[in-house]
C-alpha cells in the first residue's frame, strides 16, 4: 500500500511540474487547446501505467515526448476513421486578413505550413530542447534524418513571410 | 533564422497558452482503474498459458478474442446437481500435482442423463453438462475466429485459424477443461467493454474448469455450466485427447497410447492411415469403461485456403476513385469435400475482409454494401469477377465491386 502511496506521489508531482510544458508543446505541435490539454492527460495517463519505465528511463523527457508524439498520432488516425464524406463541401481555411498579428500567431501559422515531421522536429528541438540524437530516438527515425527535417523546415520558416519582421528586429 | 531567435518565438508562442490545473486526481483514478482492469487480465492470460502449455479440453461457443484469453480463473463451491448421485469424493490428481480446488461427488450406478439441451464433456475425472450446439474442435485453440467451436487439447501452446468453423450468430463462450496444475482459482468476474468479458476458472480434484464469454448473459450460463460439475461415475471414462507442442493433429501412435492409458481398447480405421486422426465417439465424450473406440481420419484437411479483399464502390462520373466501403460479404459454394458453403462474413470499415475455408473450394462471392441500392444495400449487389477457386495454403485476393453508373 505504502508503495502505491509513494508512487502516487511521485507521479503527481511530475505530472504537476510537467502539465503546463505538455500542454504547450501540444498547441505547438498543432493541437487546439483543448485538444493538447486531452493529450496532456492522455501522455500522464500512460506515463502513471508505465510509471516505472518512465522513472527508470535514461532520458526521462524524451521517452515522454515520445509518448505524447504517438498518442498525438494515434488521436489523429482514430479521427480520420471517424469522418464521413459530405456532400457539402466543408469551409475552407482563409488568410486571416487582419494584419493584426502577434509573435505567437507568426510562429504558429509558419509552423502550420510545415508538414508534421518537420514541425515536430522543429518543437522537439527549439521548445524541448532535446538533442537530434533524443529527437531520432522519439520519432523512430535516423540522426540524420532529423538533421534533413529540421534544416529544410528552417529553411521554411525563414522564408515564412509572417515571420520576417521579427527577423529583422521589428520588435 | 537564429536558433535563439526561433527558441525565443516558440517560448513567446507557448506563453500565451492560458495555464490549467493539472488533472491529477482524474488522471489517478483512472490509472489506479486500468492497473485493476490490467492484472486481472494478466492473471487470466498467465493460465491461459499454462493451460495451453498443461494441456486439457476446451469446449466453447467462440467468437473472436484469441486463445489466450479463454481461461481465466475463479473458483466457488461445486454444486452438483440434485439429479445426479452423491457419494465419495473422487480422487483428481493430474502430472503429480495435488488438487487444491473443490471435489466433486461420484455418480451413482450409472451415466446420469445429461440435462435437456446439454450433453456430458469429462476431463479425467469431472464432467460438465456442455450446451449441444457446442461443437467439438480436438485439438484446437481458435485465434480471431469468429466461430462457434469444441476443442479438445493435450500439450498444445499455440492457437490456430478457425476459420472454417460455423459462424456462430451471438455470443463468445467457451468452457476449458484442463489441469488443474499451476492454476489459480478466481470467482467470475467481467472487464467492462463492448462485449464485456466475463472469465472464471474453478478447481475441481485435479481439473480447472475455465470460463471465458463475451455474452451477455455470461453469468447465467456460467452458473448452468458450475452447477453441473460432477464427477465421472465408476464404470465411466472420458475419452482422451492428446496432441503435443504447437498444435499439430496427433497420429494414430498418439491416439491410441493416450486411449490405452485411459483403459479404451482402440481400433484403427482403415481411412485413418496417413491423415489426420480423432476419435468415435469424440474425444470428451463419456463412455463405458472398455468401450472400443475407433480412431478415424479427420473429415477435412485442417489447411485453410483463405481469401481476402475488399469490398470497393467503383464507378461514377469519370475521375470518381476507387472507394472502399463497408458492408458483408457472401460466401456461396462448394468446399473441397463437395460440401455446399453459405456464409458471411462482415467487412471493416476499410471494406477489408478475409475468409478462409480448410481445404479450400470453389466459391461465388458476392458484397452488400449499405447505401448502394436500397438504403440499407441491395442484397449481393456488389460482386467479384467469377467463381473463385482456392486451394489448401493458398490466398487469393478477391475484390468485390459494387459498380456505380
Amino acid at each position: 500500500m505504502d508503495r502505491v502511496r509513494q508512487k502516487d506521489a511521485a507521479f503527481s508531482e511530475y505530472a504537476e511540474a510537467r502539465w503546463r510544458s505538455l500542454v504547450r508543446a501540444g498547441v505547438l505541435l498543432g493541437c487546439a487547446l483543448p485538444e493538447a490539454e486531452d493529450l496532456a492527460q492522455q501522455t500522464l495517463l500512460r506515463c502513471f501505467l508505465k510509471w516505472r519505465q518512465v522513472e527508470r528511463a535514461e532520458d526521462r523527457d524524451a521517452y515522454v515526448a515520445r509518448i505524447q508524439l504517438n498518442l498525438m498520432r494515434q488521436n489523429r488516425r482514430r479521427r480520420w476513421r471517424g469522418e464521413h464524406a459530405t456532400a457539402v463541401l466543408p469551409e475552407r481555411a482563409e488568410p486571416d486578413g487582419t494584419g493584426v498579428v502577434d509573435d505567437a500567431d507568426a510562429i504558429g501559422r509558419a509552423l502550420a505550413t510545415l508538414p508534421d515531421a518537420q514541425r515536430q522536429a522543429v518543437v522537439l528541438r527549439y521548445y524541448l530542447h532535446l538533442s537530434e540524437q533524443q529527437i531520432a530516438a522519439v520519432a523512430g527515425v535516423a540522426p540524420g534524418t532529423v538533421k534533413s527535417r529540421l534544416s529544410r523546415a528552417l529553411a521554411t520558416l525563414a522564408e515564412s513571410p509572417g515571420l520576417a519582421d521579427l527577423r529583422e528586429g521589428r520588435r | 533564422m537564429s536558433d535563439e531567435t526561433l527558441i525565443r518565438m516558440l517560448e513567446e508562442a507557448a506563453g500565451k497558452v492560458p495555464d490549467s490545473r493539472p488533472p491529477i486526481g482524474t488522471v489517478l483514478r483512472h490509472g489506479h482503474e486500468k492497473v485493476r482492469r490490467r492484472q486481472a487480465w494478466i492473471v487470466g492470460s498467465a493460465v491461459a498459458v499454462v493451460l495451453v502449455a498443461g494441456g486439457g479440453i476446451v469446449l466453447g461457443r467462440h467468437s473472436g478474442g484469441g486463445g489466450s484469453d479463454a481461461t481465466s480463473s475463479g473458483v466457488s463451491t461445486t454444486t452438483a446437481r440434485g439429479d445426479l448421485g452423491r457419494g465419495q469424493s473422487t480422487q483428481a490428481s493430474q502430472n503429480g500435482q495435488p488438487s487444491s480446488g473443490d471435489s466433486v461427488q461420484t455418480e451413482g450406478p450409472g451415466l446420469a442423463t445429461a440435462p435437456a439441451g446439454t450433453r456430458w464433456v469429462g476431463f479425467e475425472q469431472v464432467m460438465v453438462a456442455v450446451p449441444s450446439e457446442w461443437p467439438m474442435r480436438a485439438g484446437q485453440v481458435c485465434e480471431d475466429s469468429q466461430a462457434t467451436y469444441v476443442t479438445l487439447l493435450a500439450g498444445v501452446t499455440g492457437t490456430v485459424n478457425c476459420a472454417d468453423i460455423p459462424a456462430s450468430a451471438a455470443g463468445s463462450d467457451r468452457l476449458t477443461l484442463s489441469s488443474a496444475a499451476g492454476q489459480t482459482p478466481r470467482a467470475l468476474s467481467c472487464v467492462p467493454g463492448v462485449p464485456q468479458r466475463c472469465s472464471a476458472t474453478k478447481l475441481v480434484d485435479g481439473v480447472a474448469i475455465g470460463f471465458d464469454s463475451a455474452d451477455q448473459h455470461a453469468r447465467q450460463i456460467w452458473k448452468q455450466l458450475e452447477g453441473s460439475i460432477t464427477a465421472v461415475p465408476e464404470g465411466y471414462v472420458a475419452v482422451p485427447w492428446t496432441g503435443g507442442g504447437t498444435y499439430v493433429a496427433p497420429n494414430v501412435d498418439d491416439l491410441q497410447g493416450a486411449l490405452q492409458g485411459a483403459g479404451l481398447p482402440s481400433a484403427v480405421d482403415p481411412g485413418a492411415s496417413g491423415r489426420d486422426v480423432t476419435t468415435d465417439p469424440e474425444p470428451g465424450s463419456v463412455v463405458p469403461t472398455g468401450q472400443p473406440v475407433t480412431i478415424v481420419g479427420l473429415p477435412t484437411s485442417s489447411s485453410p485456403g483463405r481469401m481476402d479483399g475488399r469490398l470497393v464502390w467503383s464507378g461514377g462520373p469519370v475521375g470518381t476513385p476507387i472507394r472502399p466501403h463497408q458492408g458483408t460479404i457472401h460466401i456461396l459454394g462448394t468446399d473441397a469435400d463437395g460440401m455446399k458453403v453459405d456464409d458471411f462474413v462482415p467487412t471493416g470499415r476499410d471494406g477489408r475482409w478475409s475468409y478462409s475455408h480448410p481445404g479450400g473450394g470453389t466459391f461465388t462471392v458476392t458484397g452488400t454494401s449499405t447505401g448502394y441500392g436500397l438504403a440499407g444495400g441491395t442484397q449481393d449487389a456488389c460482386v467479384a469477377g467469377g467463381p473463385v477457386h482456392v486451394q489448401p495454403l493458398q490466398t487469393v485476393t478477391v475484390t468485390v465491386t459494387c459498380s456505380l453508373k
